[in-house]
């Protein structure tokens, strides 16, 4: 019988490498200027660490580990603003994932895909109560199609990757074990 | 990717293609930036800080408009007749200042039409046409 606490050990590894790999990426992406002047519109890798989490640890840990993502990454590069922003983006995009992932036949892509739509739903609803602007509405269609793209992207990543990570090693660990 | 996922993917798809033509309509018959290349008259610049919308002004000649909120929040607004953009600003991602020049001419190609925004910030800044100017006061 697998030891508990060693589980537990490896479960907190993993959330730590994850959270660090998060906030690489965030700012490895703010570098990436794929639509200068459009706030928004970004790859979203670390979009990755965060559906790995989902699948491997569970809801309660994905969602610590974005709360945390979005603090940390708003202390060290972004701001009050961005940790605000990045919060109503990342409940929504969370929850529509944890939605989504309940349905069956849908895999770690359409999760993905929902979670990149929702999260930039979530930025532009909290910029459309603080601004009050009507162009947001519009540029809000605009973003949830980049969604799309950008979350097809991620999923596959993260597909990919959970491949390579469900290994012997992680025994006993995982969530669907 | 499975059959849900594309599913998933079309219904995404249909609801952003659906605000995309609702939303772009009611903006662009609602005074936004139908028509502004025809427009007769001198433009104006309406600002908005933190919510509270200030009267529009005439883009009368070439300066800089300062927008200073408390000590460490400003912005700069380079103004001209024909047009203006955002010259500086405090805040961190400057994502305001990369949204570039708004003019009558270029507000049908830019993604956030007649305004330049900044929301760290919390400012607003955006080019109107004599009528819209004539509707607010109206209104």
């Amino acid at each position: 019988m697998a030891n508990p606490n060693r589980m537990d050990t490896k479960r907190l590894a993993l959330s730590s490498l994850l959270l660090s790999i998060a906030l690489v990426l965030g700012f490895v992406e703010s570098l990436i200027p794929i639509a200068p002047g459009i706030p928004g519109i970004k790859l979203g890798l670390s979009n990755v660490t965060l559906l790995i989490a989902l699948y491997m640890l569970g809801n309660v840990n994905a969602f610590a580990l974005m709360g945390l993502k979005v603090m940390l990454s708003g202390l060290l590069f972004g701001g009050v603003s961005a940790m605000m922003y990045g919060l109503a983006g990342g409940v929504l995009s969370m929850l529509g994932m944890i939605s989504v992932r309940k349905i069956k036949g849908v895999s770690v892509i359409g999760v993905s895909v929902v979670g990149a739509v929702l999260h930039n739903v979530g930025q532009v609803g909290l910029a459309m109560l603080i601004v009050k602007l009507d162009q947001l509405l519009y540029y809000m269609a605009i973003l949830m199609l980049v969604g799309v793209g950008t979350g097809i992207l991620t999923g596959t990543a993260a597909m990919y990757a959970m491949r390579s990570l469900k290994g012997p090693w992680a025994k006993g660990m995982l969530k669907d074990d | 990717m499975k059959k849900r996922d594309i599913w998933l993917l079309l219904s995404v798809v249909g609801a952003a293609c659906i605000l995309l033509l609702t939303a772009g309509r009611a903006w662009k018959t609602g005074g936004g930036t139908d028509g502004m290349g025809t427009a007769e008259g001198p433009l104006y610049m309406r600002v908005t800080v933190g919510g509270v919308t200030f009267d529009p002004f005439v883009l009368e000649e070439e300066k800089d408009f300062s927008i200073q909120q408390g000590e460490t929040m400003l912005n700069i607004v380079s103004l001209s007749p024909e047009g203006f953009h955002m010259a500086y600003s405090t805040c961190n991602n400057q994502d305001c200042v990369l949204q570039g020049e708004v003019t009558p001419e270029n507000m049908r190609a830019r993604l956030l039409g007649n305004a330049v925004v900044c929301l760290p910030n919390q400012v607003v800044v955006e080019l109107l046409r004599p009528e819209e100017v004539a509707g607010d006061m109206e209104g």
